[in-house]
């Protein structure tokens, strides 16, 4: 214990402003009692507060020096100054000098494979600040000079830590991630990425799918689906049995912008619907927006989904060959040129056809006057080369090509060796997205990263019919007629875009970029012609072509002002030039989360979206005739408002639980008006269609165990979603077709043993809304037939019966790969798809008639229709 | 692939009636036709499960007040009389009718309509590709005639017009007539002229098909639906389309009589009203058309019958024929 000074004399001498000299000699005493003295003996008021001078102590010695130059012997060396005013001597504490600030950067990617990780979390021990890598795997923080410790983690995967590191200038950090000693099941990696997303990202209604978690989720045929794998999120509606599609939060599936590397696709359906365009196996992962919306994504009301493909190893090549019941797939991947350059390619197709083909070949081999043809097929082919120059540059090549292909036709001649008839049909459909793009990614500074990209995204559908028929004399052709039908239906993007990811200081994060694209519409044109020996007759149905210029810039900052607060402000804006007519929107976002313990985060968000092109579709089936429309002269951009907020509770690394809810106004939105098929396709299709709006609200509770051999999620969903149109439903509001009231799913995962896995997924939810007539009124008579008249009534008056199923799969590892067992709908449950009107045939009676005739009745009667029993699929992927 | 298929597409019916209520309306149903009495069938309408009209189920409304208006004018009130409303009044081309039902049991109905005036046909321009003749046992003469028809005319493009293409037949009587005409009460032949064919062929003639969507082109039927608008063709002359794939004229008639040689086919070109013309679109887009097929599956938007009357049910419609006989006689006499 060190001895304290005894002696302290203080004198007091002629007292000036600014000049007074005091007599002060203190060791090691408490800085507050010399002060007191100081206080006692000068008639200055020394103020300072309390904390200021808590511990300090000072060894001073000066006999009748001014005042000033005491204070000065007594502050040297610490961060305390002092500013005579007046009586007044002020002490405060020194503000510290800004340490110097270096910058890190750097990728984080996957071991082996080179793959960027998306969403990794790289933190400073030293000031607690952390970032998150962007979709190349980017991150950029600037911290301060000294000591620190680095890490970076990503879910599933080995986090990497820099040991003590002293940073004095900027540091590039390029970290490999590889997986932990005891590996998870890989449904893990997604949800506890899931558990980030909901208790980091500012965002409300974000979900990160990985490829393997899309695998797992047990589909109709086995054949997993991002779509499908999507369905089971609370406030997304799956539409009808079986079926691909995507109706979030009420929206309708035109409002949904699916991308493949950030390139919309138009068209994401394979026959029609029953499987989506997107191939599992070239998939790395998903990010599904449903409720907040970054500043980048904008051209729907609904939701944004950006599929990432795989880059392909950089190291080693890998591979695999899947075959299911109804298709098989073929995935490769690895360098061109080791750690420079990489190759992924993944091709999907059926094979029906391989058995249709013969199979008919054998049936009209047995029937040489009528021949019957048929085929069906559909194919994904998805290639990406990536090519990295240096640390700081790389580039890639991707191109996507799906088609689905239906054939059929007939012939029949029975005047082969005699007079008579014959006639031939041929009915061709293609459709389907192509999409070619190249990206260069360069570091441009440690702080900013850049990705410039040029694309090229087209849909189309294409259809031929032929009938040729004719007469047959004595071996001639005395007559004969050929009708042909060429119809064409595309949309065609060119696409120029910049997008910057730039972390000027800590704790913000700005994103910002521009787009240009130039869209070619030719919704639907066909040329019929009929011809006979003396006779041509064509006519073109629809002549219409558009050409769209959109221009889209924005901003968006994701701001850290403090640990609990995170802030994500944004701006997109964008121009839609049409046949002269040009329209703007801005569209603001803005999403905040508050953490209010390590267990519990609360968000808000609201978000304006606008659309300039919508989808024609008669029907909630993937139809190749589906046309998709700009925005024309008299029509308005579609547009939607959205709030949203959640509050999430994680009480370990296992749980995430969440409660979010939501509100959204439509504007602008298309539908088809009432009796819309009274005016002819000649006419346009504005002319059928009314524009008006729509709104939806509900809750989204869900509870996910995302850690452990037992995984999984159960979530329920409260929706409310309508429509109001001028010219529908006499202009009353009406229940959107997908207002399922009640949504409740159950997904799990067991990962039994090494070799065993087992799936369950449960979906039980309100019934899809149908418009049911229910009266008839009687036939005036004018048509060429008798019928029953079917009279009008209220749009979506009927709610289907309550839908359940349950869906299992069974995974068995093997040496060299997989099997998979799965039964979809496994209690056979035929849920209701729709409603006819038809005549009971096991209820048939007598019954006289007014003029005495007896006559057989069956009793008209409503009918539900279910369909899809249990199927049970089986496949096997080798991989190597 | 059989097997998914099967197990795809086997559906479960099940009967159920549906907690939705509905509640009878007036149905109005009145065709209009120049030189013909006014005539209304005034029903309700009825639940789809609760019978069917032909066998047990009498929709009929009899106590209804039904009035009439023509141009503006109260003309006054039908009488119910074997199943229908009537009136002496007989339309004529260009008049505006507004016809007003009453019940006290199932409310009020209105509709009104315009009677069309004839659009001539200018000229029918036949060309016979073939024709084979042949005589039977009972010596009558059989052409079977294979001809495509342009049948021409003019749309006055004053107005909005609607059409709907028709043929008949007209078929002399036949007599009997003897064979020694010094001997009238003994043998006698039965002389006709018979000109006759089981359907003409629309198919050649596009604009018959103005309101056929592509897909439905393919997998629709447009059979029996003859009707269009003068929207692509307004103010112009123009030649429809029509193929006579066996046309078949018989003939026995050793007397030579002119007068059975009269047979013609009649090419019709009806006027009709605006709601007669939308009734056949809706009528052919609900049992032939992509709409009703996937609408009345419940995987579209719903298609119904269309009406132009107030409640919904009933189409109250005029049409006003312009014919254009072509005589069938003359065609084989010079082709043959």
């Amino acid at each position: 214990m060190k001895k304290l000074a005894v002696s302290i004399c203080v004198a007091l001498a002629a007292f000036s402003a600014g000049a007074q000299n005091v007599t002060v000699d203190a060791v090691n005493r408490p800085a507050a009692k010399v002060f007191a003295e100081l206080m006692e003996h000068s008639g200055k008021n020394f103020v300072y507060s309390g904390s200021l001078l808590r511990g300090m102590r000072v060894t001073v010695k000066a006999v009748d020096r001014p005042i000033a130059e005491v204070l000065d012997m007594m502050f040297r060396g610490t961060d305390i100054r002092y500013k005579v005013r007046g009586n007044n001597v002020i002490l405060s504490r020194r503000e510290k000098p800004e340490p110097r600030r270096v910058t890190v950067n750097g990728f984080v990617r996957e071991a082996g494979s080179g793959e960027a990780l998306i969403g990794a979390i790289v933190t400073d021990s030293a000031s607690r600040a952390a970032t998150v890598a962007n979709n190349g795997g980017f991150f950029s923080m600037t911290l301060p000079e000294g000591t620190t410790v680095l890490t970076v983690s990503y879910p599933g995967l080995e986090s990497f830590s820099t040991g003590r590191i002293k940073l004095h200038s900027p540091l590039t950090l390029n970290v490999e991630m590889g997986e932990p000693s005891h590996t998870l099941a890989e449904v893990v990696v997604t949800a506890a990425k899931n558990r980030s997303l909901a208790m980091e990202s500012s965002n409300v209604g974000v979900v990160n799918l990985s490829r393997d978690a899309i695998a797992s989720t047990p589909t109709i045929f086995g054949e997993s689906d991002i779509i499908k794998s999507l369905q089971h999120e609370p406030g997304v509606s799956a539409g009808v049995e079986g079926l691909a599609g995507m109706y979030v939060h009420g929206g309708d599936s035109d409002e949904n912008l699916y991308m493949l590397d950030n390139i919309p696709l138009y068209q994401v359906n394979h026959l029609g619907g029953l499987f989506s365009a997107f191939n599992t196996e070239a998939i790395r992962n998903v990010d599904f927006y449903k409720s907040a919306f970054p500043a980048k994504y904008d051209g729907r009301l609904s939701s944004f989904m950006d599929v990432h493909t795989r880059d392909g190893s950089l190291e080693s090549h890998h591979g695999s060959f899947r075959l299911g019941l109804t298709s098989g797939s073929f995935n490769l991947d690895g360098p061109i040129w080791k750690g420079h350059t990489s190759y992924s390619i993944a091709l999907r197709r059926t094979w029906y056809d391989l058995i249709s083909i013969p199979i008919l070949a054998m049936v009209n081999h047995d029937n040489p006057d009528e021949k019957t043809r048929g085929r069906y097929s559909f194919m994904d082919l998805n290639l990406k080369v990536n090519h990295h120059f240096s640390p700081r540059s790389s580039a890639h090549v991707m191109f996507y090509y799906g088609d689905d292909y239906l054939k059929s036709g007939s012939s029949s001649d029975v005047s082969v060796n005699h007079d008579g008839w014959f006639d031939d049909s041929t009915t061709r459909l293609h459709w389907g997205n192509l999409v070619f793009s190249a990206g260069w990614k360069y570091v441009f500074s440690p702080s900013i990263f850049g990705e410039i990209t040029g694309a090229y995204t087209r849909y189309g559908s294409s259809m031929y019919y032929k009938y040729y028929s004719g007469e047959r004399r004595d071996g001639e052709i005395v007559s004969w007629s050929d009708e042909r039908i060429d119809s064409d239906n595309n949309i065609h993007d060119w696409i120029l875009r910049a997008d910057f990811d730039w972390r000027p200081v800590p704790g913000h994060t700005v994103n910002f970029g521009a787009g240009y694209t130039r869209h070619s519409f030719l919704p639907g044109r066909s040329t019929r012609s009929v011809k006979t020996d003396d006779m041509l007759v064509t006519a073109t149905d629809s002549v219409w072509s558009y050409r769209a210029d959109e221009a889209n810039v924005y901003i968006g900052d994701d701001w850290r002002p403090c640990d609990r607060w995170r802030v994500n402000i944004g701006l997109h804006g964008s121009l839609f030039s049409i046949n002269g007519s040009t329209h703007a929107a801005l569209s603001p976002r803005c999403a905040a989360r508050y953490t209010i313990n390590d267990r519990w985060a609360a968000k808000a968000s609201y978000s304006r979206t606008s659309q300039y092109v919508y989808q024609l579709a008669q029907s909630v089936i993937s139809l190749p005739t589906d046309q998709w429309m700009p925005i024309l002269p008299g029509q308005k951009p579609q547009t939607a408002d959205k709030i949203a907020a959640g509050v999430y509770y994680a009480p370990d690394e296992r749980w995430t639980i969440s409660l979010e809810g939501y509100y959204k106004w439509m504007r602008n939105i298309v539908e088809y008006r009432d009796e819309y098929y009274t005016i002819t396709p000649g006419m346009g299709w504005a002319a059928r269609m009314t524009e008006g709006r729509g709104s939806s609200r509900g809750l989204d509770f869900k509870i996910e165990k995302s850690v452990g051999k037992f995984t999984g999620h159960i979530s329920y969903s409260l929706m409310w979603a309508d429509r109001q149109f001028p010219d529908k439903n006499h202009g009353r509001r009406f229940p959107a077709r997908f207002d399922n009231r009640h949504k409740i799913n159950i997904a799990l995962n067991w990962k039994i043993s090494k070799k065993w896995e087992m799936g369950a997924a449960w979906t039980g939810m309100s019934g899809n809304r149908i418009t049911l007539p229910t009266q008839c009124w009687e036939d005036p008579g004018l048509g060429p037939w008798d019928y029953d008249m079917v009279y009008a009534t209220d749009i979506n008056n009927y709610r289907l019966p309550f839908y359940h199923r349950l869906d299992l799969s069974f995974t068995r590892h093997t040496k060299h790969g997989f099997w998979n067992f799965s039964i979809y709908n496994a209690y056979c449950h035929l849920n209701t798809i729709s409603v006819y009107r038809d005549y009971d045939s096991n209820d048939y009676q007598w019954v006289t008639l007014p003029d005495g005739t007896a006559m057989l009745y069956s009793r008209p009667v409503f009918q539900k229709v279910g369909v899809i029993p249990l199927i049970p699929s089986i496949s096997y992927t080798w991989l190597f | 692939m059989i097997l998914t298929v099967v197990l795809v597409v086997t559906g479960c019916y099940t009967n159920f009636e549906p907690d939705i209520e509905s509640r009878p309306v007036l149905c109005m149903n009145s065709l209009l036709v120049p030189g013909e009495p006014l005539t209304v069938s005034l029903t309700r309408t009825w639940r789809w499960s609760e019978g069917e009209p032909d066998y047990n189920l009498d929709i009929i409304v009899r106590d209804a007040e039904i009035t009439y208006t023509v141009n503006g004018s109260q003309c006054g009130t039908l009488t119910f009389d074997n199943k229908k409303y009537r009136a002496d009044y007989i339309p004529e081309p260009g008049d505006h009718v507004v016809l007003s039902a009453h019940s006290d049991k199932y409310g009020d109905a209105t509709a009104e309509v315009t009677v069309p005036v004839a659009v001539a046909i200018d000229r029918v321009e036949t060309d016979v590709l073939d024709i084979t003749e042949s005589i039977s046992v009972d010596s009558d003469t059989l052409w079977e005639i294979k001809a495509n028809f342009k049948v021409w005319f003019t749309d006055p493009g004053d107005q909005e017009n609607f059409y709907l293409f028709g043929y008949d037949f007209y078929n002399p009587k036949g007599m009997t007539v003897p064979i020694n005409p010094d001997d009238p009460w003994g043998n006698r032949y039965y002389c006709f002229g018979l000109a006759y064919c089981s359907a003409l062929d629309y198919e050649q003639e596009p604009i018959f098909g103005e309101h056929i969507g592509v897909i439905e082109t393919l997998f629709g039927d447009s059979y029996g639906y003859s009707m269009f608008s003068d929207r692509t063709i307004s103010g112009k002359s123009y030649p429809l389309r029509i193929s006579a794939p066996r046309l078949s004229y018989k003939l026995f008639d050793p007397t030579d009589n002119p007068e059975l040689r009269t047979s013609s086919i009649n090419m019709i070109l009806y006027s009709i009203s605006k709601g007669y013309y939308r009734h056949l679109l809706g009528l052919w887009e609900r049992n032939e058309g992509m709409a009703g097929s996937i609408g009345g599956s419940g995987l579209g938007d719903a298609v119904w019958d269309v009406s132009n009357v107030s409640t919904g049910a009933g189409v109250v419609a005029a049409r006003t024929a312009a014919v254009y006989p072509v005589q069938v006689y003359p065609l084989v006499i010079s082709n043959r």
